[in-house]
């Protein structure tokens, strides 16, 4: 298949085929169990993603897919199910007991996680594809897709000790101070400069 | 008995507001600033007498939301109309700001019950007024939006779209900063930074929505029928946010239904 061509469309494609594969693993195994990625299972399965992101952003050059997902084509379509499950989820009474079949456990429902999970990885590879260009204007980029990786990522990965300590807190910290300094240089570096003609608007 | 007071003050804001928004329409720029801040001290004096008089920020009960919602309005609408002089925007901030104002005298929700524990808290003002203001940039952003799609109906100048864009930057970074305190305050008030309570879970997809906004608008410049049809999705994702969910039955346990 050459992925060199994919765009929006094939992103919403294999976000379906993504949601898919939620619904199979959520007929045959179950439920997400959140406990389960209890130490050591977290820092391991974590390790196995870092490492995944490394060689995918490693081989983007000879594998077309893996630089079609640090871009918008896959982005977009990314985040839009995530934001469809999520308006589920906010319309859908959630309640550990009862209440409609997977829908009112979203958090357990792997289409959901999956989803989310998607988009993170995005802008994980995304934030590699920035970072390693060390250039000062990519800073407000870094900072925003970093800081909403590490933030969810250690948010993620931490709880399943119970509490959040040590240094996955000290993580979720930092993600959510960089998405602070981010949401900063939204406005001010990021957004398209206002004419500089001070002519009447309508 | 603080509220007795509210309809002077009001209308003597809302004069203001509307003599700087008639003075937007013909040019007069020192009269818009003066009567616009002079409508915004009236109405603030009014916020600070609350304050005062209840020993807490006005920030507890959908009314007291409503009054920064008519404070902050302005505040936005003239900082727009400082950057980029359209002379609409004031007439809009004026409407939007009397509509709450008109929803607090007809339908006054006075509490007067204590602030629960939680809410007694440095991160409380922050956490509302920057999510105050967002409301505010946006709905300004989704005027633009309803006006360009459905009203020019012609294909939006750069300039145009980059008045959206800007609006759209700058209030989802305040919608960032409100949910990034938020967390840290949930992290403070009960151990957790996100619980997936519906208020969160209708903010992930309000930010999640003005998101695509953005990478729509960064990916292909020239499109601007989708990106401004998700603006005003994200309008809707917002507004359940802000007040839909007191009615979502779905919401009926969360900590910020009140």
């Amino acid at each position: 298949m050459n992925t060199k061509q994919w765009k929006m469309r094939e992103g919403f494609l294999l976000g379906a085929g993504l949601i898919a594969v939620g619904v199979l693993l959520q007929i045959v195994v179950g439920p997400i169990v959140w406990s389960a990625l209890a130490w050591p299972v977290n820092i391991i399965v974590l390790a196995v993603l870092l490492a995944a992101m490394g060689v995918m952003f490693a081989l983007r050059r000879r594998v077309p897919f893996f630089e079609w997902m640090m871009h918008n084509g896959a982005a977009v379509p990314a985040m839009v199910y995530a934001l469809g499950l999520t308006i589920i989820m906010g319309l859908t009474m959630q309640t550990p007991m009862g209440g409609l079949p997977w829908i009112s456990r979203m958090v357990r429902f792997w289409p959901f996680t999956l989803a989310w999970g998607w988009v993170m990885l995005i802008s994980g590879l995304a934030t590699l594809n920035h970072l390693l260009r060390f250039k000062l204007r990519e800073i407000p980029f870094v900072l925003n897709h970093l800081g909403v990786f590490v933030a969810v990522v250690a948010a993620t990965f931490g709880s399943g000790d119970g509490a959040l300590g040590g240094l996955w807190l000290k993580a979720v910290y930092a993600g959510i101070l960089m998405m602070m300094a981010g949401a900063i240089c939204l406005m001010l570096f990021m957004a398209p400069k206002p004419p500089k003609e001070e002519e009447e608007g309508r | 008995m603080i509220w007795n007071n509210f309809v002077w003050f009001a209308i003597v804001a809302l004069l203001l507001w509307i003599a700087g928004a008639v003075f937007a329409w013909k040019g007069r720029k020192p009269l818009v600033y003066l009567f616009t801040f002079a409508g915004i001290a009236v109405f603030f004096a009014f916020i600070l007498g609350a304050w005062i008089t209840l020993e807490r920020p006005p920030l507890r009960t959908m009314g007291e939301t409503r009054l920064w919602y008519s404070f902050f309005m302005p505040v936005a609408g003239i900082i727009v109309y400082s950057r980029w002089r359209y002379k609409w925007i004031l007439t809009f901030s004026t409407i939007m700001a009397a509509v709450f104002i008109f929803v607090n005298l007809f339908k006054p929700e006075i509490h007067t019950k204590e602030l629960a524990e939680a809410l007694q808290s440095p991160w409380f003002a922050p956490h509302v007024i920057v999510y105050m203001f967002a409301y505010a940039m946006l709905g300004a952003s989704a005027a633009m939006a309803v006006y360009l799609l459905f009203i020019s109906k012609k294909e939006p100048t750069t300039k145009e779209m980059n008045i959206t864009d800007n609006l759209v930057y700058a209030g989802t970074a305040f919608l960032t900063l409100g949910m990034m305190m938020g967390a840290l305050w949930a992290r403070q008030a009960w151990g957790n930074f996100w619980t997936w309570d519906p208020k969160e879970t209708w903010a992930a997809a309000t930010w999640l929505c003005y998101l695509v906004y953005i990478h729509l608008r960064r990916g292909k410049p020239a499109d601007w029928q989708m990106p401004l049809t998700v603006a005003l999705i994200a309008f809707i994702c917002l507004q359940v946010c802000w007040w839909g969910i007191n009615y979502l039955p779905s919401a009926a346990g969360s900590v910020h239904v009140y």
